[in-house]
């Protein structure tokens, strides 16, 4: 009885002691990653969502619509989803900020695994007094939806 | 000593070893900023102890490989052995010679970065490829409209970002 207490509890202990990231499940931290996004409306986009919660993209469509890299935070929503935000800055003809965009983001991973995901966004708009940390005081609606899907970036060797 | 408890011992030496081997060569020992400074051009590298990594070129802005301006360069790494990582970064390619700048598709690039015993510098080596819109830059079998090597970076170094 005792040798199997003592084995008992070395198996807890070696468990116990096993890297975190090797048992997560679902879209936590061993998610993190850098997935090629297509999107629904033609667009193609890179997201890099860290294990520590930024999340960074850049898209196809910034040149034609003058608008920055996106940056913000995700957390995981769900046991296979996540729910992220991004802000970018908009330009005008002259260069000058126009406005601070929002989009809203929903993923959740497809098949086992994390490599690959699809999900939906959202792009909001906000101008003067509004706040983009504030979505409720967006007047406006939304000016762009999309359906997305994407794979992950993974290194070779 | 029962057999199993000799069985045992071996597995919680390895075990022992395992962690005790990881902190000299752990992913967080590599995370960091890194930039190299060439004569006509600078590069600025991010490796993030999560795996993921970026950078930032001062030539996507001007023109690239293929004559195209190019976004920041979003990726992933590991360990592959002894100091030698493996890094793929996919950057977003403009064709600027429209009247509007128009997406001319996605670069894989393909790094292998080995780095100096003090892990403070690293040498770059990569392999590029530049596909068109439409095509799946991950298909073995896509064909790419350009491709490139860093053979610029011989003789040059990658340096940590030292903290002031």
């Amino acid at each position: 009885m005792k040798t199997r207490l003592v084995h008992a509890l070395l198996f807890v202990g070696l468990l116990g002691a096993w890297p975190a990231s090797l048992t997560a499940r679902g879209f936590s931290g061993n998610c993190s990653g850098t997935y090629l996004m297509a999107e629904a409306g033609g667009a193609t986009s890179l997201w890099t969502l860290e294990a520590d919660g930024a999340f960074f993209a850049t898209s196809s469509l910034q040149p034609l619509l003058s608008f920055s890299d996106q940056q913000g935070s995700w957390e995981r929503h769900g046991h296979h989803g996540l729910k992220g935000v991004v802000l970018a800055l908009v330009f005008d003809e002259n260069s000058e900020l126009l406005n601070v965009s929002r989009v809203d983001i929903s993923l959740h991973t497809v098949g086992t695994g994390c490599d690959n995901i699809a999900g939906s966004l959202e792009v909001r708009e906000f101008t003067g007094d509004e706040d983009p940390l504030d979505p409720a005081t967006d007047t406006g609606e939304p000016i762009a939806t999309d359906t997305v899907t994407g794979r992950r970036v993974k290194a070779r060797g | 000593m029962k057999l199993s408890h000799l069985l045992s011992i071996p597995v919680l030496l390895t075990f022992g070893a395992t962690l005790a081997a990881e902190p000299s060569d752990h992913g967080g020992d590599y995370a960091g900023t890194y930039i190299a400074t060439l004569p006509e051009r600078a590069e600025i590298l991010q490796l993030h102890a999560d795996g993921t990594a970026d950078m930032t070129l001062s030539d996507q802005v001007t023109s690239g490989a293929g004559g195209f301006t190019f976004s920041d360069s979003l990726g992933s790494w590991k360990r592959t052995g002894p100091r030698r990582l493996a890094a793929r970064f996919v950057n977003l390619n403009f064709d600027v010679t429209a009247p509007a700048a128009t997406y001319s598709g996605a670069a894989v690039v393909d790094y292998v970065l080995e780095f100096a015993p003090n892990r403070r510098t690293f040498a770059a080596s990569c392999q590029g490829r530049i596909f068109p819109p439409g095509e799946d830059p991950f298909d073995p079998a896509s064909t790419p409209v350009t491709t490139f090597d860093c053979a610029y970076l011989d003789g040059y170094l990658y340096r940590r970002v030292p903290l002031p």
